[in-house]
C-alpha cells in the first residue's frame, strides 16, 4: 500500500482517457488502493480510505466532483453493514467491498447513458443552444441529437481561463454540428438569440444549485433574466451535501487548485475555478435518476446519505 | 365542558347550552308541573279556579326559586370571599343608582317580599326598580363578568325566563351545592306577610348572592370564579334558549318568556339601538312594527300611561323610541291590554293553570304561595300577548337568540314593560310577586343593556338622538322632547362607567369580528372557564395554562418543554380506573387537559406536534402492560423527546449554523431567540468574530433581553427597531432567525415581523437563514399568514408607552370601522429562505417534506 501512489494513479487515469470524468477516475483510484490494501481490520481500512480521499482531493485538478464522488463511493461500498458484519474475516469483507465497488463504478459509468436517455427529446430541430465550458455530458447529448438527425446550432463560450470552449467547438464540428465560439463577455449579447442554455456541472448542491466552471453563474443569471431555460446535465454522483449561502461562502478547495492554495499567494488575485449558480436560475436537471427539478435534489441526497 | 374560547366558540356554547336548556326544560317542567298537574294530566290546561287567585301576583315565584339556588351555590363554594364581593357590590350599586335605599323608601306597596319587594319597587317606581334589579343583576352578572363575557348572556335569559326557566335552572344547578335556596324561600315567605319585614329580608338575600358571586381574584379563586361564572352563564343561556324552545312547545310559561324577550326587543327598537348590528335591529324593528300594527287597537291607550313612568326612570330608555317608536310603544302597552282582555281567553286560562302549577311547586319547594301567584298572573298576561304575536315573536326570538347583543339590550325593555304591566294592572298584589328571579333577570338585562347602550351611544349617539326626536315627534311630540335629554345624559354617564368596568374585566376584542380574521380565536384576557369541582384538569396543567396565558411561559420551545413536563406530571399522577384500558382511558383524560391549554392560549404548532407524539406513544402502549411500566415508558419517552429534539437538537443546530457563519459577519436577528444566542456563541467559540444587530418590535421588546445576553458574551451588538431594517440591511451579511414552525411547503412561520425581515434580506441579496428543530415541522401547507395564526392582545398595540400618543386609541372599540389587530405569527414563503438549519443538517426548504415523511411517518400515518 505504501508503495502505491494514489494521486499518481488518479492523474494517470485522467490522462489516459479523456472521456473519463475525474470522479470516475477517483473511484477507480480508490478501487485500486482497495485492491492493494493490506489492512487487517475494517476500521483500519476505513481510515486508510479516508487518507486516500484526502490525497485525491489535494491533486491539482478541480476537486468538486472528485470529493463528492469519493464520498459517495466510500459510503456506498460500506453501506451494507449487515453483510460486512456477517463476514467471517476481513478478507471476506474486502471481497464484499471490492464487489460493491466494482458494481458502483459500473453503475456510475452507466449514468451517462441514462442521461442520454432522459434527455432524449431535449434538443429539437432549429434550436440555438448556448453552452459553457466543456462538459462531457453536453457533448454526448449533442452528439446523440446530431446522430438522430436533429438540426441545431450551438454557441460556445470561450470559457477562460483554460479556453476549453475551443476544444468543445472542435469536437462539435467533428460530428457535423454548426458551432460558433464567442467571448465570455458576449454572453449577454448572444443571449436573446438563444433558445436554451445547456451546461454540465462539477457539483450539485443540496438545494439544487450547481457548482460549475467560472462563468456559469453569469450565463444562468442572464438566461434567467431573458426567460431562457437552463438545463443542467449531470450525474448523480456529483451531488454534494452542502448548501452554499452565496459564492463567497464556497470553500477554498473548491475555488482553487491545490497548487495555488499551497503556493501561499494572495487568493484575491487568483481566479476562482468555479462559481455557484443558485437554483432559482436553473430550470431542470437531467440526471441518471431522471429529470429533476432543483427542489428534488435534496430528497435524493437524503436518501443517499441516510 | 369544552373550555370557552373566543366569540366563535361562544356561539357553539350557546347552542350547547340551548340543548342543555332544552333538555333541562323538558325535564324541569315535568317536575315543576308534576306537583300541580298530576290531577289535571294535561300540562298547560289546569284548573281555572286556582289561576284566578294568583293572577294579580307577578311572576316572581318561579324565578325566585332558581335564583336562590344559584346564589346559594356560589355562596357555599366561596363563603370567604364575601367581604370583597360586598365592597364590589356596593360600589356597583352606587353606580347603578343606589336603588336599594331608594326602593325601600319609595315603594311602600312592594316591600312584601324581599325579592318581590325589589320587583315591586320597580313596579311602583322605575328608579327603585333599577336599583334592586341592578343589585341582583350585579350580584349574578358581576361575578361572571370579570372572568367571562358569558354573564351577559346569562343575565338576560334569567330576566326573561318564566317559572319554567327557573325550574330548569334549578335542575341544572342541582349538581352544585345548593343549601341557601330553601332558607331564602322561607325568608321570602315571611317577608311576603309583612311588607316592612320583607324589606329587611331583602337586604340579606341580595348580599349572599353578591358574596357568592364576587370572590377575590387570586389565581386559585380565579378558577372557582370561572367555574361559578360558567355555571351562571349556562343557566342564563338555558333560560334564554329555553324560551324559544318552550314557545314551540306552546306552554304558557314559555310564551311569557317569549313575551319578555319580545318586549325587550321592542324596547331596543324604540331606543334606536345603534349597535353594530343595526341591520338585525332594523329587521326586528320591522317585525315589531308589524306586530304593533296588528295589535295597535289594544295597545294605543296603554302606551301613554306606561311611558310616563318609564320616562321617569332614569336608566331605562323606555321612553319614546325614535323612528321605530310607534311599534315599540304599542308593543309594550298591548301586553297590558292583553293581560286585561286575555283573562277571558283560553290562553289566559292556560296561563293561569300553569301559574297555579308553578305556584304549587313553589309551595312544595319553598312554601311561597304569594310569589307563585304573582308569577302566574304575570305569566297570564304575558301569555295572552304572546299567543297573539307568537308567530312574529318566534321570528323575533330567533333573531334575538342569534344576536347576542340584542338580547341584553332587550332586557331593560322587558323590565320596564314588566314593571309597567304590574303597575297598571296588578298594583299591590303584584308587587309581592316580583321574585328574585325577575329582579335578577332585570338586573342582568339592565347591565347588558347598559353595555350595549354605551357602545351604541358612543358610536351613534347623534344618530340616535335624531331618530328618537323624529320618532317621538311623530308618536308623542310633547313627551318625547322632555324625556330624551334626561335619558341621554343618564345613559351616557352609565355608559362611561360601564365601559370602564367592561375594559377592566372583559375581553374587548372578542366582541368584534375582524374582517378576514373571523376564524381565529379572539384574544381573551381571561383563562377558559372550568366547570365547578372540575377534576379533569391536572393542577400542573392549570398552572401552566395560566402561565402561558400571561406569557410567563412564552416561545414555542419553552411552551413545548413545559407542556410536556406538565403532562408528564399528569401521567405520573394518573391512576387507571378499574376495568379500563390505560391507553384508552389516559388518552381520553388527556384531552380536556390539552383543550384547557389550548383555551388558555391557542396551541403553537410545535406543541401540537409534541402532544401528537405523546398521544401516539399512549396509543401504542400494549393493553396488557402493567400500569407502572406503561407510565414509566411514557415518562421516559417524554424525557427522550425533550432531550433528543430540544436539548441536543439546539446544540447541533448551533454547531451547524456556526459553520455557515464566517469571520467578520454582521448578523441580523429578530427579537429574542435562545437558539440564535446559542448560534452566535458557537460561532464565537469557533473563532469567528461576528457582530449582531438585533431588530426588535416595540411590543413586546423581547430583543432587549437578547442584547443583554449577547453583550455579556462579548459580542458587538446593535439594537434597532425593525422599522430601521432598511437602513442597516446593506451592512448585514447574514440574517439569522428562529422559526416557530416550518410548513410542508417550506413556508416558515415565525414571530410577526420575520417575513418583513426576509423580504428586506432578499432585496439586499443577503442570505436568510432559518433555525428550526425538525420537531417543529408541520404537516400542513401555508401560503399566507391569515389561515393559521393567533390573535394577540390588541390593547397592547394601542397602549403605547409614548407620552405624546398615549391613550389616543384607548377607545378604539367604540369606533365602529376601526379594527386593531395584533397577529402573533407571520409566514415567510419558502422562496425567501436561503437555508434551513436543523439538527439533522443544513437543508433547503424543499427538504421539509422529506424530513416530515421520514421522521414522522409513524405518527403521520396515525392521522
Amino acid at each position: 500500500m505504501k508503495s502505491f501512489d494514489i494521486s499518481a494513479f488518479f492523474l494517470k487515469q485522467i490522462a489516459s482517457d479523456d472521456d473519463m470524468s475525474p470522479a470516475i477516475a477517483a473511484m477507480k483510484a480508490l478501487m485500486e488502493s482497495l485492491r492493494l490494501d493490506d489492512s487487517t481490520t475494517l476500521q483500519e481500512f476505513i481510515e486508510k480510505m479516508k487518507d486516500a480521499r484526502e490525497a485525491l482531493s489535494k491533486t491539482d485538478v478541480s476537486v468538486v466532483s472528485v470529493s463528492s464522488g469519493c464520498e459517495l463511493f466510500l459510503r456506498f461500498i460500506t453501506l451494507s453493514h449487515k453483510e460486512l458484519e456477517q463476514a467471517a474475516d476481513f478478507a471476506s469483507c474486502r471481497e464484499i467491498l471490492l464487489r460493491r465497488g466494482e458494481d458502483f463504478i459500473k453503475s456510475m459509468q452507466e449514468s451517462r447513458r441514462k442521461i442520454l436517455r432522459s434527455s432524449n427529446n431535449l434538443i429539437k430541430d432549429g434550436m440555438v443552444i448556448l453552452t459553457h465550458s466543456r462538459s462531457r455530458n453536453v457533448l454526448a447529448v449533442m452528439t446523440e441529437a446530431a446522430r438522430q438527425g436533429r438540426q441545431f446550432t450551438v454557441f460556445v463560450t470561450e470559457s477562460q481561463p483554460d479556453c476549453s470552449g475551443h476544444r468543445v467547438a472542435d469536437d462539435l464540428r467533428a460530428v457535423g454540428i454548426p458551432c460558433t465560439v464567442i467571448l465570455d463577455a458576449a454572453v449577454g449579447y448572444i443571449m436573446e438569440r438563444v433558445s436554451a442554455v445547456m451546461v454540465g456541472a462539477e457539483g450539485v448542491c443540496e438545494n439544487g444549485g450547481i457548482l460549475n466552471k467560472i462563468g456559469s453563474c453569469t450565463l444562468a443569471t442572464l438566461a434567467h433574466m431573458k426567460n431562457k431555460p437552463v438545463y443542467v446535465l449531470v450525474e448523480s454522483y456529483k451531488f454534494i451535501r452542502t448548501i452554499p449561502l452565496n459564492n463567497s461562502s464556497l470553500p477554498k478547495i473548491y475555488l482553487h487548485r491545490a497548487s495555488v492554495l499551497n503556493s501561499g499567494s494572495d487568493l484575491i488575485r487568483e481566479h476562482p475555478l468555479v462559481d455557484y449558480t443558485p437554483p432559482e436560475n436553473l430550470t431542470l436537471l437531467y440526471t441518471d435518476l431522471g429529470v429533476l427539478p432543483t427542489s428534488a435534489i435534496t430528497e435524493h441526497l437524503i436518501k443517499l446519505y441516510t | 365542558m369544552a373550555p370557552p374560547e373566543g366569540s366563535k366558540r361562544r356561539k357553539p356554547r350557546k347552542r350547547s347550552k340551548k340543548r342543555t336548556s332544552q333538555s333541562g326544560a323538558c325535564a324541569s317542567p315535568s317536575p315543576g308541573r308534576i306537583p300541580g298537574e298530576p290531577l289535571q294530566g294535561g300540562g298547560p290546561v289546569s284548573v281555572p279556579s286556582e289561576v284566578e287567585v294568583p293572577k294579580p301576583v307577578p311572576l316572581v315565584a318561579g324565578h325566585q326559586q332558581p335564583n336562590t339556588p344559584e346564589k346559594g351555590s356560589p355562596q357555599s363554594l366561596s363563603p370567604k370571599k364575601r367581604t370583597p364581593q360586598r365592597s364590589a357590590l356596593s360600589a356597583r350599586l352606587v353606580k347603578t343608582g343606589q336603588p336599594q335605599p331608594g326602593v325601600c323608601a319609595t315603594g311602600p306597596q312592594q316591600p312584601e317580599t324581599p325579592k318581590g319587594g325589589t320587583s315591586n319597587v320597580v313596579l311602583t317606581k322605575k328608579s327603585p326598580l333599577n336599583g334592586p334589579v341592578s343589585k341582583l343583576g350585579s350580584a349574578k352578572a358581576d361575578s361572571p363578568k370579570p372572568k367571562s363575557p358569558n354573564t351577559k348572556f346569562s343575565s338576560p335569559p334569567k330576566l326573561g325566563l318564566p317559572p319554567e326557566a327557573s325550574e330548569n335552572v334549578i335542575t341544572l344547578e342541582a349538581d352544585a351545592p345548593l343549601e341557601l335556596p330553601p332558607q331564602q324561600q322561607q325568608t321570602k315567605v315571611g317577608s311576603s306577610k309583612n311588607q316592612q319585614s320583607h324589606r329587611k329580608p331583602n337586604s340579606p338575600q341580595p348580599t349572599p348572592a353578591q358574596d357568592c358571586i364576587l370572590p377575590p381574584i387570586t389565581t386559585s379563586q380565579l378558577l372557582t370564579l370561572e367555574t361559578l361564572s360558567s355555571f351562571i352563564p349556562v343557566v342564563g343561556v338555558e333560560k334564554a334558549n329555553s324560551l324559544s324552545d318552550v314557545k314551540e312547545q306552546s306552554t304558557s310559561l314559555t310564551k311569557g318568556t317569549s313575551d319578555a324577550n319580545f318586549i325587550t326587543l321592542k324596547s331596543e327598537g324604540d331606543k334606536g339601538i345603534i349597535m353594530s348590528e343595526t341591520n338585525k335591529l332594523d329587521n326586528l324593528c320591522n317585525l315589531l312594527e308589524n306586530i304593533v300594527i296588528q295589535h295597535s287597537g289594544k295597545e294605543a291607550m296603554s302606551n301613554n300611561t306606561i311611558k310616563l313612568p318609564v320616562a321617569q326612570t332614569s336608566q331605562t330608555i323606555t321612553g319614546p323610541p325614535p323612528v321605530k317608536v310607534p311599534p315599540s310603544t304599542t308593543d309594550s302597552p298591548p301586553t297590558t291590554t292583553s293581560q286585561h282582555k286575555g283573562e277571558k281567553t283560553k290562553e289566559e286560562i292556560e296561563c293561569e293553570r300553569k301559574g297555579r302549577k308553578e305556584a304549587k311547586k313553589a309551595k312544595k319547594k319553598g312554601g311561597e304561595k304569594a310569589k307563585s301567584e304573582n308569577d302566574k298572573e304575570n305569566y297570564k298576561n304575558i301569555n295572552v300577548e304572546n299567543k297573539k304575536k307568537e308567530s312574529q315573536e318566534e321570528k323575533v326570538m330567533s333573531m334575538a337568540t342569534n344576536t347576542q347583543q340584542i338580547q341584553p339590550g332587550d332586557q331593560q325593555g322587558q323590565l320596564q314593560q314588566h314593571t309597567k304591566l304590574s303597575v297598571a294592572l296588578e298594583g299591590t298584589d303584584q308587587s309581592d310577586a316580583a321574585g328574585k328571579s325577575k329582579a335578577d333577570l332585570k338586573r342582568e338585562r339592565r347591565e347588558k343593556q347598559e353595555a350595549q347602550r354605551q357602545a351604541k351611544l358612543a358610536a351613534k349617539a347623534k344618530q340616535e338622538a335624531e331618530k328618537q326626536q323624529k320618532g317621538q315627534e311623530e308618536a308623542h311630540p310633547s313627551n318625547n322632547k322632555i324625556r330624551l335629554p334626561q335619558k341621554k345624559k343618564k345613559l351616557e354617564g352609565e355608559g362611561l362607567r360601564r365601559l370602564k368596568d367592561r375594559k377592566s374585566f372583559s375581553k374587548g376584542p372578542s366582541d368584534r369580528r375582524i374582517p378576514l380574521l373571523g376564524h381565529l380565536t379572539p384574544y381573551s384576557s381571561q383563562p377558559p372557564l372550568l366547570p365547578v369541582n372540575c377534576d379533569t384538569i391536572h393542577p400542573a396543567v392549570r398552572t401552566l395554562g395560566l402561565k402561558m396565558k400571561d406569557r410567563i411561559v412564552d416561545g414555542s420551545t419553552a411552551r413545548v418543554v413545559s407542556t410536556l413536563a406538565a403532562l408528564k406530571q399528569f401521567i405520573h399522577d394518573y391512576r387507571t380506573p378499574e376495568s379500563c384500558d390505560l391507553s384508552r382511558d389516559l388518552a381520553e383524560k388527556l384531552l380536556p387537559n390539552v383543550a384547557f391549554l389550548n383555551g388558555c392560549r391557542p396551541q403553537a404548532i410545535a406543541m401540537d406536534n409534541a402532544i401528537r407524539f405523546l398521544k401516539h406513544k399512549i396509543n401504542s402502549i400494549e393493553p396488557n402492560m402493567p400500569e407502572a411500566q406503561a407510565k414509566d415508558e411514557l415518562r421516559t419517552a417524554i424525557d427522550e423527546y425533550v432531550q433528543d429534539n430540544i436539548n441536543l437538537g439546539s446544540s447541533t443546530i448551533a454547531s451547524h449554523a456556526a459553520m455557515l457563519i464566517q469571520d467578520g459577519d454582521v448578523i441580523l436577528t429578530f427579537g429574542y431567540s435562545a437558539l440564535v444566542i446559542e448560534v452566535v456563541e458557537a460561532a464565537c467559540n469557533v473563532g469567528r468574530r461576528v457582530s449582531v444587530v438585533v431588530a426588535d418590535t416595540p411590543y413586546p421588546p423581547s430583543g432587549a433581553a437578547m442584547v443583554k445576553i449577547l453583550s455579556a458574551l462579548g459580542v458587538t451588538t446593535y439594537y434597532r427597531l425593525i422599522t430601521d431594517v432598511t437602513h442597516i440591511m446593506h451592512k448585514v451579511t447574514k440574517v439569522v432567525v428562529e422559526a416557530e414552525a416550518v410548513m410542508m411547503n417550506g413556508a416558515v412561520q415565525g414571530m410577526c415581523g420575520t417575513a418583513s425581515l426576509a423580504l428586506a434580506a432578499v432585496t439586499h441579496d443577503t442570505p436568510f437563514i432559518v433555525l428550526c428543530h425538525t420537531y417543529k415541522f408541520c404537516n400542513n401547507d401555508l401560503t399566507d399568514s391569515l389561515v393559521v395564526n393567533e390573535l394577540g392582545d390588541a390593547d397592547r398595540v394601542v397602549f403605547c408607552p409614548s407620552r405624546d400618543y398615549c391613550g389616543l386609541l384607548v377607545d378604539w372599540r367604540q369606533m365602529q370601522k376601526l379594527n386593531v389587530v395584533s397577529l402573533v405569527y407571520d409566514v415567510t414563503p419558502a422562496c425567501l429562505v436561503t437555508a434551513l438549519v436543523t439538527e439533522q443538517s443544513v437543508l433547503p426548504t424543499s427538504a421539509v417534506p422529506v424530513i416530515i415523511r421520514r421522521n414522522y411517518a409513524d405518527i403521520l400515518g396515525q392521522d
